[in-house]
């Protein structure tokens, strides 16, 4: 899973959050693929869309879905603005 | 003769020292003396029982339109703020040219969830650069303003669409030095950006287009006058949040700047990160850099209705493949038996009783009044329901326009947040006050922090959480001559009773121009506010003084 290959970001854990803006969040820990692990915070939209294309059931079917696969299915939204949150503060 | 004396007050001078009891007197705006004061005065004020503190200061607001049309920025006089820091995150409403208003007042609608008209009928635009809106605000203020220039407006008036296309040009990063120098000639307290905001249409703000050489040439700006740089790291990950300090603290350092980034959050399942951020911050500050995190007091609240799917419903599958359809098969659905208690039992089997059973009606939708404030569970149990097909019953009974509330469901471990506040290098702030108008209230930090953080936890003495927002922002974003009770220094002072200070329940009001709704909160235990030497709030009342000033030069 972790591999030499840094386009093999894998989802590790997902979970929702309360966002800065009132909102429910979801967040995604990413290992990619030198061993570094980051996280990624998806409005509902962005989030919809993620779980859509991963065909996940439950918010822990998302965990081991691979990040890239996810970018090039989801369109250039997922890999932009809207992969951050979706208001200030 | 005195214009005004507090007799007979608990002196919490803003410093930290022991608190002691004497009277304040307040001629021309300044305070006098502070001791035994014989003599008249126009006013006196009886204290007894009450702190005398100088006026709060909140560091991070997005008041910078409802200044046009309220100049005391209501609800803070309430909780004792005198002086409040616009223009974060980016965003400010000058330097503006006419012809770029619409797609800035679509980033302030995105913020601070502002009906369309409050730009059309709330105020009259008469400026564009930043002087024209500190002349627009000014006259009517009853509170102190010192505000940020917003980076991405810098670039709209610089380099106009592109700012929101393409990295600056030498010329261009030029141009926008001379109008920062201008702003801040102007009474800008400094200058405010982003790395992870977004406009109205989803696309980042045109800060983030900039690159280093552009923030490093408005830092050299920002150090001739040794003004804030103010920036919303990626808060969301700590890796980059430490390497945004890291940052900041060059940029600190190079040019004889403070800095602040805002929001730090604490989160339970990640407990480790703020300890890191602020680790960072500790060995930046031994470096010699300025490097400022904001946290906020107040836990944050989850709010939503059945109107939009939300991601709270994301551990219940049946759930949030209703709850995504279109408005008319969501209510058909919801009214099929079948459906609902296959959702019913989806919820768990107590009934939802786990998950939705703290939820709390909210205002501001067409929940009657006989429901606002209740929790699910009760409401349900009075319907003979459990909490799922109550909250299904509910919304469908009111078209999905019924709002509810999950309480504390981040930031909300009163033990490690109190904690966090009490570090010397927290920086209490990150209210976003006048933001997100129409979600939550973002009035009342101030209250919250003595009812939990002094009186509940004792984590903070009152002196210390006095300090921490009075003498300590005052210090950090330079408002010389405020944030102290002092002979000389500004009449900035509140009396409030320690044993009551707190914020009231959140509730719905429609006073934004265009009939908008916010949520806001009132303030609880706070007597009297004086805004340079003039009574703006008193026993609940707005006076309607206009004495606040912009405070940053």
């Amino acid at each position: 899973m972790t591999g030499g290959n840094s386009d093999l970001a894998t989802i590790v854990d997902a979970r929702v959050v309360a966002g800065h803006d009132g909102s429910a969040e979801l967040i995604l820990v990413l290992l990619h693929g030198n061993g570094i692990t980051g996280a990624v915070a998806l409005d509902a939209a962005s989030a919809f869309e993620v779980i859509a294309h991963c065909n996940a059931e439950h918010i822990e079917d998302l965990v081991g879905c691979s990040w890239r696969s996810i970018l090039d299915g989801c369109g250039p939204s997922a890999g932009g603005g809207r992969t951050t949150r979706a208001q200030s503060g | 003769m005195l214009d005004l004396v507090f007799r007979n007050g608990f002196v919490v001078d803003g410093t930290g020292a022991p608190g002691f009891h004497a009277d304040v007197g307040v001629k021309d705006g300044l305070i006098s003396e502070i001791g035994q004061i014989g003599g008249e005065a126009r006013e006196v004020i009886n204290a007894e029982d009450r702190v005398v503190a100088p006026g709060f200061i909140d560091p991070q607001t997005h008041f910078d339109v409802q200044l046009l049309w309220d100049g005391a920025a209501r609800p803070c006089l309430q909780h004792g703020v005198t002086t409040i820091v616009p223009g974060n995150c980016s965003l400010s409403l000058a330097p503006l040219r006419e012809k770029d208003r619409p797609a800035v007042v679509g980033m302030f609608q995105k913020i601070e969830e502002m009906p369309p008209e409050a730009f059309t009928e709330g105020f009259e635009w008469t400026w564009e650069d930043f002087a024209g809106y500190r002349a627009a605000i000014e006259p009517g203020l009853s509170l102190n303003v010192a505000p940020l220039v917003g980076h991405s407006v810098l670039r709209v008036w610089v380099m106009g669409e592109d700012a929101q296309r393409r990295a600056s040009t030498h010329e261009e990063i030029g141009a926008m030095q001379e109008v920062l120098r201008d702003c801040l000639k102007a009474g800008a307290v400094g200058l405010s950006t982003s790395v992870v905001d977004v406009d109205a249409l989803d696309q980042p703000v045109p800060c983030r287009y900039a690159q280093s050489a552009e923030l490093e040439a408005l830092a050299a700006v920002l150090g001739e006058f040794g003004r804030m740089l103010q920036i919303v790291p990626e808060f969301y990950n700590v890796d980059l949040t430490v390497a945004r300090v890291d940052q900041l603290a060059t940029l600190s350092r190079r040019y004889g700047i403070p800095t602040t980034f805002s929001p730090v959050f604490d989160e339970a399942r990640s407990p480790d990160d703020v300890p890191y951020i602020l680790e960072r911050v500790a060995e930046q500050f031994a470096l010699g850099a300025k490097v400022w995190p904001q946290m906020q007091t107040r836990p944050i609240d989850i709010s939503f209705s059945l109107l939009r799917p939300s991601l709270f419903f994301l551990s219940l599958p049946s759930w949030m493949k209703i709850l995504r359809r279109p408005f008319e098969a969501k209510m058909a659905a919801l009214q099929d038996s079948e459906v609902v208690d296959w959702m019913s039992r989806d919820a768990g089997p107590d009934g939802g009783e786990r998950v939705l059973g703290s939820l709390i009606v909210r205002d501001g939708g067409r929940a009657p009044a006989s429901l606002v404030g209740r929790q699910l569970r009760d409401i349900a149990m009075e319907r003979g329901q459990n909490c799922a097909r109550a909250l299904i019953t509910l919304s469908v009974e009111y078209e999905l326009d019924i709002a509810f509330l999950s309480e504390n469901r981040g930031h909300d471990s009163s033990e490690r947040i109190g904690t966090f506040l009490a570090n010397p290098l927290v920086h209490i702030g990150a209210s976003d006050g006048g933001a997100h108008l129409a979600t939550f209230s973002t009035y009342g930090d101030t209250g919250y922090l003595f009812s939990e953080f002094v009186r509940k936890s004792g984590q903070l003495t009152l002196e210390n959480a006095v300090r921490k927002i009075t003498a300590e922002p005052a210090e950090i974003w330079g408002l010389r001559g405020r944030g102290r009770l002092a002979p000389g220094l500004a009449a900035d002072i509140v009396m409030f009773d320690p044993k009551t200070i707190a914020r009231a329940e959140e509730r719905a009001v429609f006073d934004v121009p265009g009939g908008g709704l916010r949520y806001v909160r009132d303030g609880i235990g706070v007597d009297a506010v004086v805004v340079n030497g003039e009574v703006a709030y008193q026993g609940g009342s707005y006076t309607g003084s206009k004495s606040g000033v912009i405070c940053a030069l």
